[in-house]
């Protein structure tokens, strides 16, 4: 994953972190949303499988801010 | 009307052509028609407000995560598409609640034709424009 990709997967991240959040979804589930979020845009993205793209995102190992 | 008139059965139609949305749309499918057979079995207001409950947020989740997908993406049409989420989320709420009304007595052929219709829509006319969107990002 290049710089590029990364800080997009980040991104896409951050903002289903934001808006789990705003809806009032605590905390726990807001990340598991970014990551599933982040893994689903960086797949679809790249044409990787969605196992490989939830591995590469998880070792990110990205958090809510 | 048996439930098999008013279920909606995943087909390659149905596939907007990338693997990760598709396994999204695919439980859609599955808490939509979970939805309709609760209703027109006449399920009770409890059980049909469970399901709906799950329907709902798990429409919210996956147009949360279209929309920071269109976004970072690029997609030129994210304010359209996301008009298009609100107008179906407060559609699918109004006629839901009238789904849950009329759940004792099965599910009238108005409602059935609304939660099947507004899948249909959601993915054959508007999640097909910005899939090929993504393919071409992915591909060029």
């Amino acid at each position: 994953m290049d710089d590029s990709m990364r800080r997009m997967v980040a991104e896409a991240y951050d903002e289903t972190v934001a808006e789990a959040m705003a809806q009032g979804h605590p905390i726990e589930t807001a990340h598991k949303e970014g990551v599933t979020a982040a893994s689903m845009f960086l797949s679809s993205m790249t044409g990787v499988e969605d196992a490989t793209a939830r591995a590469s995102v998880e070792s990110l190992n990205l958090e809510p801010t | 009307m048996q439930p098999e008139d008013v279920t909606i059965r995943w087909t390659d139609e149905l596939s907007v052509g990338i693997p990760s949305l598709d396994d999204d749309h695919k439980i859609l499918v599955d808490l939509l028609n979970s939805t309709l057979v609760a209703c027109y079995a006449g399920f009770g207001d409890e059980h049909v407000g469970i399901i709906l409950e799950e329907l709902f947020k798990y429409t919210q989740i996956h147009f949360n995560r279209e929309m920071a997908i269109l976004r970072i993406s690029g997609y030129d049409q994210c304010e359209a598409h996301e008009a298009e989420h609100e107008r179906i989320y407060h559609e699918v709420e109004v006629m839901a609640n009238r789904a849950r009304a009329e759940a004792e007595q099965g599910l009238s052929k108005e409602v059935a034709a609304f939660l099947r219709g507004w899948l249909f829509s959601h993915i054959m006319e508007h999640d097909r424009r910005y899939a090929a969107h993504l393919r071409s990002a992915h591909l060029g």
